[in-house]
């Protein structure tokens, strides 16, 4: 069966608008988050996210290219730099062995997506956005040349995860060369205030895995994954193998997971077991860490049952504090990290944005830590109770 | 692409479940769809609201939380029918819920649960919406309270594509299959009415079709009967028609125009014209799904043994063939 190897990184979030910049924002404990700019922050539980405040060169790149929303504009610019990083050229692209899926979380819009939010955080109500994802994958078909499937993944902040996942077995699978992922998402008020309703929203800051938590923030940004099948790429070149995938569904509650955290174990065994990994060879494990309540519980309480004792050994992390939660984009920029962590043999930091009592594993805060990665996970759950897990491995093993 | 492993599990399609403006009739949908013009049935008279209390449905899975959007509600009585169908019964997931998943595919999103969203947030004066119908506006909805209702806890994917999205969701069904994480996929969609100012509103643009799909190992393990098997095969745009049997198939003509020798293959065989049913307003993108229920309906019925589903897809000729399955 056919591996796919990571051979180009796309990354844009409120860190940077490349993947380096995030990389090194990552560990330098940075956060992006800031108070909102782009709309109304009236009636919102808290007036702060991962906001992307869009700089000339890009605005100049969308004019260039016509393009007019958020969505398109951050889709469009990490899949630039993904496919420059990966050396892949048009003419290579525009066969139906290429393939591209993208992971969006609610599926279009609320609000009508221009490129600043200007007056356009409310419109007059859903009919004018009664259209699909038709024009946003058209468009990325037509630039990038992808000549096979292309299609978009909706499974919440899972969307991302699922999004690698699905592009991995298709070159596992179906016989594809190349695929291009991840998952890409846009802030909007409409969106806050949803959040707002429903108490997801810390007051605060976003403090994953500790006692003190109360809600998440959330980002918008792009992550992109150019997968190759690995017969095709130079031994031991790329960044890390895609090795293993996990889908899962709680099936239980809308917005709050199971909290026996059964659906979580499932997709990170699923994953270990596709990747023919056992629990002993995880060396890092990238949070879903949203910081609510409900999720990071369940998460530690999954991590405790799967990995037994060898669970307070694995570092882990999760690096919504810093972007936020960047809801379909979330598990693709956070498997960007992942990759990254494999690559560098690093694990990047949990920002330390005001401390408080860390759950009893091995969670890294503040600076980053050097390790032995062999293998590593990144997980991602979501509205609907769905769920997902990919696992990347060293390219040298 | 499609590219088996070694000895892969076949695939069947052992049951449909059919929920559209003419009930829950898959027979009588499949024998409106396959009517010649003028000698159909009638439409039902519609008009405003749920198609589901047009037809008078009731089941207490519809009432699993608090607010479920039409396509969910749609989407949970559709996949109740393709269970029955394929005699599988809920105590049967209940055992190994992971074994399960559902794959949609989803074009709009639950536009009647935005259109509420943004009736309440003007009421509220545009400073705050409601929890429970923002929760409700993911185009993963219908697919997710499916979930709920029957407690499958396997991949729950939604996906969304301009082109070919049925072809794509079979393929995506097809993967999880042979990957072997799960044995059963419930596989379709949940279409809504157009509720833009332009639309009717009526209930003819619902629909939810749902096909159940499975490895053949666990239909034969649990004595499924009537099951059709079901393969995918790719060729260059050329197509040779001549080399698949001419005898006793209905094949769906209208795709076949643009393959060679069609036309002597279709006066050679006993074929149904299945064109699109505007009357009924469906959703381009579903036809083929609607398609491949027809064709698999048929055969499970007797009316034939085997058919054929043709698409172009992205410069291959994308052939879907169908058979009667052998115990």
């Amino acid at each position: 069966m056919e591996q796919a190897v990571i051979t180009g990184l796309g990354c844009l979030s409120c860190l940077g608008n490349s993947t380096s910049q995030f990389w090194d924002c990552l560990n330098t404990g940075q956060s992006g988050v800031s108070e909102i700019s782009g709309f109304h922050r009236e009636n919102l539980r808290n007036t702060k996210a991962g906001e992307i405040k869009i700089p000339p060169d890009m605005l100049a790149y969308a004019k260039e290219r016509d393009i007019a929303s958020r969505i398109s504009l951050f889709a469009h610019w990490a899949i630039e730099e993904a496919l420059a990083d990966s050396g892949l050229t048009p003419e290579v692209l525009n066969t139906p062995k290429v393939g591209l899926v993208l992971g969006v979380s609610l599926g279009m819009s609320l609000v009508q997506q221009t490129l600043d939010y200007g007056e356009h955080d409310s419109i007059g109500g859903p009919q004018d956005v009664l259209d699909d994802f038709s024009l946003l994958i058209e468009d990325l078909v037509e630039t990038f040349s992808v000549g096979g499937e292309a299609h978009v993944i909706t499974t919440a902040c899972a969307s991302g995860t699922n999004a690698i996942g699905i592009a991995k077995d298709m070159i596992s699978y179906e016989g594809y060369d190349v695929v291009i992922c991840g998952g890409v998402d846009t802030l909007d008020r409409m969106k806050y205030l949803g959040h707002t309703a429903l108490n997801t929203l810390t007051t605060t800051t976003v403090k994953p895995f500790t006692e003190e938590r109360e809600g998440t923030l959330f980002g918008e940004g792009a992550g992109i994954l150019v997968l190759q099948k690995k017969s095709a790429v130079e031994p031991g070149a790329g960044y890390a193998i895609c090795s293993g995938t996990g889908y899962s569904c709680d099936a239980q509650y809308v917005t709050a997971p199971d909290e026996t955290g059964t659906g979580a174990i499932r997709v990170m065994r699923e994953a270990l077991n596709d990747a023919g990994v056992t629990p002993e060879d995880i060396g890092y494990i990238n949070l879903h860490g949203s910081g609510t309540v409900a999720n990071d519980v369940m998460e530690c309480t999954a991590i405790e049952q799967l990995f037994g004792d060898t669970a307070t050994f694995i570092p882990l992390s999760s690096i919504k504090p810093a972007i936020g939660h960047t809801m379909g984009a979330a598990g693709a920029i956070e498997a960007v990290a992942t990759v990254l962590a494999v690559r560098h043999q690093q694990i990047p930091p949990t920002c330390d944005l005001g401390g408080g009592t860390s759950f009893p594993l091995q969670v890294i805060r503040g600076n980053p830590i050097k390790a032995r990665v062999s293998h590593a996970l990144s997980n991602s759950f979501g509205f609907g109770g769905n769920n997902g897990a990919v696992l990347f491995s060293s390219v040298v093993l | 692409m499609v590219c088996p492993p070694s000895n892969p599990d076949p695939i069947v399609i052992s049951g449909i479940g059919l929920l559209s403006a003419l009930g829950t009739d898959r027979q009588g949908f499949f024998d409106f769809l396959s009517g010649a013009p003028g000698k159909r049935p009638g439409l039902p008279e519609c008009g405003e609201g749920p198609l589901l209390n047009f037809l008078g449905i009731q089941d207490p899975r519809l009432k699993i939380a608090r607010y479920m959007d039409p396509t969910s509600k749609n989407a949970i009585v559709a996949l109740g029918q393709a269970l029955q169908d394929a005699d599988l019964d809920s105590e049967a997931i209940q055992e190994n819920p992971h074994n399960y998943g559902i794959l949609f595919g989803n074009l709009r999103g639950p536009l009647e649960t935005r259109a509420k969203l943004y009736e309440a947030f003007e009421k509220k004066n545009r400073r705050i919406v409601s929890g429970t119908l923002f929760s409700q506006c993911g185009y993963n909805m219908a697919a997710a309270m499916s979930a709920v209702a029957y407690g499958i806890k396997g991949p729950n994917l939604t996906f969304t594509s301009p082109r070919n999205l049925v072809i794509y969701l079979l393929r995506r069904g097809t993967q999880l299959l042979w990957k072997n994480c799960v044995h059963t996929i419930f596989l379709g969609c949940s279409t809504q009415r157009n509720t833009s100012e332009s639309g009717d509103h009526s209930q003819l643009g619902e629909l939810a079709m749902v096909l159940c799909m499975e490895n053949k190992s666990h239909a034969l393990q649990r004595r499924a009967v009537g099951y059709v098997e079901f393969e995918e095969t790719l060729c260059s745009s050329q197509v040779d028609m001549g080399s698949f049997e001419s005898g006793n198939m209905y094949v769906a003509s209208s795709l076949l125009n643009d393959v060679s020798d069609a036309s002597a293959l279709v006066k050679q065989t006993e074929s149904m014209n299945l064109h699109t049913p505007e009357e009924l307003r469906l959703d381009e993108a579903f036809v083929p799904l609607i398609k491949l229920g027809f064709l698999v309906n048929g055969i499970r019925g007797g009316a034939c043994s085997s058919g054929f589903l043709i698409n172009q897809v992205n410069k291959e000729t994308s052939i879907i063939s169908l058979r009667r399955g052998k115990t």
